[in-house]
């Protein structure tokens, strides 16, 4: 019987020492876990965060910034005024949010580009605006490779204008540059151009609007308040997928809690 | 049971089945103790997780919603409340704090000691007004 008494003994010590095992390893994988869902929760956190800015920011964009730009079907369309008056208020708004940003996040705006440039990328078209000085008279348009038809431009004006007003030198097709020009009175319009001269009914340069093929770039410069919009026409690829966004490294996240840093653009549509 | 095992082998005959009795009463009380312990902590874990996410997405998706439909930037407390009760399914509850540069508004009546979720969003209100929609979300 004695030996009967050892088999049940070694016998309940086996099945404890199999549950204990169990039992640990259940506590292992529960901290294992609640440390993931922290971890994970942590990381929507933040994602809320950026969603969130993101869309701060296109409210201050679309509100402040005095530059409307949208996809239509394969189409995108960029509206600005030139000289843009509206710059200096947008920059001291961005100014202000980046310090609210700063103050109760670890998240801050890089305003370089956005104070001095206001470059918008269109992706994945290899396509970009932006200025040489923002709120200034010179508007660009730069581009990789031309994966769209052409650039058709319409500049609006409070000038006269005349069926001589729109004056233009030189022939371009691949992309093409079509500009139409509207006045308080008049409007003339050209197309298949390189360079175009807009001219009141005096004969005073209100603007120069140069497609350069070999630096790939379209720029608008005023001498004369202008409304400048331009339309990058039948884009390439599925404009579904087309976005249009900040410079790079716009938005930045710093949160050392999480051992976490992002260096990301922010999307305007 | 090295005491069991010594009483075993000793000359206590008579008393071996009340022997084998405790020696088995014991063990059993030992292991069920063992898997009641398994068995907590492994329901905790899932439930913890699992409850912890659900309130998480909720809480955020609820507020996002209220912010693409301005209900946030509108900032009127009331109308924030019927969207958040109109969205929040039965078994929880919520309390919000929107900071604004020139409003708060805070919905709590005493400060909780534990929640589940707690999140922020950013939003701007009027065009220029930087605000923050705090929320807490818990289990009732």
């Amino acid at each position: 019987m004695a030996r009967v008494g050892v088999f049940y003994s070694v016998g309940f010590f086996i099945v404890m020492s199999a549950f204990l095992l169990f039992a640990v390893v259940v506590m292992k994988q529960y901290s294992s876990s609640s440390q993931r869902v922290s971890e994970d929760i942590g990381l929507e956190k933040i994602q809320t965060l950026d969603n969130s800015i993101q869309e701060a920011f296109r409210d201050y964009f679309f509100a402040k910034s005095g530059i409307n730009i949208k996809v239509i079907g394969d189409d995108i369309l960029y509206k600005e005024d030139l000289p843009n008056s509206a710059s200096t208020n947008f920059k001291n708004n961005m100014t202000r949010f980046n310090n609210f940003l700063q103050s109760n996040f670890s998240v801050e705006l890089n305003l370089s580009d956005i104070n001095n440039n206001l470059s918008l990328y269109v992706k994945p078209h290899g396509i970009y605006f932006n200025h040489p000085s923002y709120g200034g008279n010179v508007l660009k348009s730069v581009y990789s490779s031309a994966n769209f038809a052409g650039y058709d431009v319409t500049v609006y004006t409070n000038a006269v204008l005349n069926s001589a007003s729109c004056q233009t030198i030189g022939t371009v097709t691949d992309p093409y540059l079509n500009v139409n020009a509207f006045g308080s009175t008049g409007s003339c319009s050209k197309t298949g151009i390189t360079t175009l001269t807009l001219k009141d009914a005096n004969a005073v340069t209100l603007a120069v609007i140069n497609l350069r093929t070999f630096t790939k770039s379209l720029t608008i410069t005023e001498s004369q308040p202008i409304t400048a919009e331009v339309q990058i026409s039948n884009l390439d690829f599925n404009s579904d997928s087309t976005i249009i966004t900040t410079a790079e490294n716009v938005l930045r996240f710093n949160y050392a809690d999480f051992n976490f840093k992002k260096n990301g653009t922010i999307r305007i549509v | 049971m090295a005491f069991n095992r010594l009483l075993l082998s000793s000359r206590c005959g008579k008393n071996k089945g009340a022997i084998f009795l405790t020696d088995a009463i014991i063990a059993l009380f030992i292991v069920v103790i063992t898997m009641m312990v398994s068995i907590f902590f492994l329901a905790k874990a899932e439930v913890s997780s699992a409850s912890k996410m659900q309130a998480n997405r909720l809480a955020t998706d609820i507020f996002a919603v209220l912010d693409y439909s301005s209900t946030l930037s509108a900032f009127d407390a009331e109308d924030i409340r019927t969207g958040i009760d109109k969205m929040l399914p039965e078994g929880y509850l919520m309390d919000f704090k929107i900071e604004c540069e020139r409003r708060t508004y805070d919905s709590r009546n005493e400060t909780r000691s534990s929640y589940a979720f707690a999140g922020e969003r950013i939003f701007v209100r009027n065009g220029d007004e930087n605000c923050i929609a705090r929320y807490w979300i818990w289990l009732e």
